[in-house]
């Protein structure tokens, strides 16, 4: 009788943990004997190693008391000192949005952070590394100031009152939709929408139009103009989204654009010095906390070595070998 | 990772696992009696991780329903008795139907809400370990250690674990999200009449 693919579905799970706490000799033997015997036992194990993967993201859920039961309060201890400081501001955030009618709240990450928190109307913001806004939710208007680093808004509906976020002179008003807006600097404003429409314009002081960005598009705002929108790939738009999950997507950048982006989220540094690699394109998903792997992968790609320096992660050119 | 190499692994993990519950309703309608959906999407992961290279694929999602096509139609053709409807159905599916939208996209939200909702239903001795395993990071030594339990026993619940959050990850719950829900109510509509 032919085996039942929830029974294929057990026996790969179960490998995929023996795989990762290290295999005896005779278990190696006898995975490649299950491997050899169906080639549905290939495809489970392929299954059930991306599940396994994939629940490397519930790093975010770090803070997620709800996750830990009673059983594991030793492990809940050890998550303190990150989960306290976000409960904190959990709480703090709460409180002055109890308030709501003029007060202020700050919201900030630290390197490596991203958190999603929920305001008051039911709407979201999602703070990338090293980010920081305030809110202000008035009677007619609900303000947020972006004042450093990245974020992803979910608005909730609310015709009445326009959400708007400012970036330096740069302005994103919606009604309900979600976008991204990123500070590149104090004056480079990059807008990104995921869905619905927003309107983005720039205080000046001569009166300017708004530009309607529709979903799947960006426009940068500078000193100069605010851009033609651009229509993102749906892979683009993937890559924009992307740290979100705590992920960073390297759609075809260099390595020098990579290095920049993997240093936003870490304390330990990549350094990429010889110019001719730092041009190179690179394609990938990586977790943003590990820029080891970034490195290592990159290595391997690109024949090149890692060398650590103190806090910096060197890529370098493999040396020639004289003859 | 030996076998597969976490670079695959983490491609399936983008790209795959989160086509499965609109695979798996898509499979459910068209699959000809005699063959499995779990039998299906096994062999189509196989498939993939065969390729010597994904760094080719730039649409996973056309890309993945072709292989299943493919496979079904190898199925129908070594077996001698197949229900003409599913063929004919099987061969209506147009694959460009299936194009990236801003919604697919969002999704990554979505994904993690699910990942966040499969680990907090898994029962409790078995999202201890997981949880202690893949959001504190400790080997599963220490987590038996820790807990006054046999390694033995982590590896059941572990493993148990990510059996219940595949098949919570494979619930065709988003099977509405995303993709042609016109068609299919058109489709359905045909079989009803």
């Amino acid at each position: 009788m032919r085996e039942h693919g929830r029974t294929i579905n057990a026996s790969a799970a179960l490998w995929v943990v023996r795989i990762d706490r290290g295999l005896t000799p005779a278990e190696t033997v006898a995975l490649e004997q299950w491997l050899a015997r169906d080639v549905r036992h290939t495809g489970a194990l392929a299954r059930a190693q991306a599940a396994w993967v994939h629940a490397d993201r519930a790093q975010v859920f770090l803070a997620a008391r709800e996750l830990r039961d009673s059983r594991s309060t030793r492990a809940w201890r050890a998550a303190m000192p990150w989960a306290s400081a976000a409960a904190v501001l959990l709480c703090l955030a709460t409180v002055f949005w109890a308030w709501q009618g003029y007060s202020q709240t700050h919201l900030a990450t630290q390197v490596g952070e991203i958190r999603r928190v929920p305001l008051a109307d039911g709407s979201h913001i999602t703070l990338d590394t090293q980010s920081r806004v305030s809110v202000r939710y008035e009677s007619a208007t609900r303000l947020v100031r972006l004042e450093s680093g990245e974020a992803l808004f979910e608005v909730a509906k609310d015709p009445g009152r326009p959400f708007v976020v400012q970036a330096g002179n740069t302005r994103v008003r919606a009604v309900g939709t979600a976008f991204i807006v990123r500070r590149h600097s104090d004056v480079d404003v990059e807008v990104t929408v995921t869905e619905g429409t927003v309107d983005v314009w720039r205080e000046t002081s001569a009166p300017e139009p708004a530009i309607r960005l529709a979903a799947g598009n960006r426009t940068l705002t500078t000193p100069l103009e605010i851009a033609q929108p651009q229509e993102l790939t749906g892979a683009q738009l993937a890559g924009a989204v992307a740290w979100e999950g705590g992920v960073i997507d390297l759609n075809g950048r260099t390595l020098a654009d990579a290095a920049a982006e993997f240093n936003r989220y870490n304390p330990q540094v990549v350094v990429i010095s010889d110019p001719r690699l730092a041009a190179q394109t690179v394609v990938g998903r990586f977790q943003a906390t590990n820029p080891l792997a970034f490195v290592t992968a990159a290595a391997a790609m690109l024949d090149a070595r890692v060398r650590t320096d103190g806090n910096r992660l060197v890529l370098e050119p493999r040396p020639r070998v004289q003859k | 990772m030996p076998v597969i190499s976490t670079e695959r692994a983490r491609w399936l993990a983008a790209h795959v696992l989160p086509l499965e519950p609109q695979l798996r309703g898509w499979l459910k309608r068209v699959t000809p009696s005699g063959l499995e959906v779990d039998d299906l999407i096994q062999e189509a992961y196989a498939k993939l991780v065969a390729l010597a290279t994904v760094s080719n694929i730039t649409q996973p999602k056309a890309y993945v329903y072709q292989i299943v096509k493919r496979l079904i139609s190898d199925h129908i053709r070594r077996a001698n008795v197949v229900s003409i409807e599913a063929v004919a159905e099987a061969a209506q599916f147009s694959v460009l139907e299936e194009g990236m939208t801003p919604e697919r996209i969002l999704s990554g939200r979505q994904e993690l809400e699910r990942l966040y909702q499969a680990i907090a239903r898994l029962p409790g001795p078995c999202r201890s370990v997981f949880v202690m395993r893949k959001i504190d990071g400790k080997p599963q030594k220490a987590i038996a250690a820790e807990l006054r339990i046999s390694e033995n026993v982590v590896e059941k619940r572990m493993s148990r674990a990510l059996r219940l959050i595949l098949e919570e990850l494979q619930a065709s719950e988003g099977e509405l999200e995303h993709g042609s829900s016109a068609d299919r109510s058109e489709r359905k509509d045909r079989r009803d009449a």
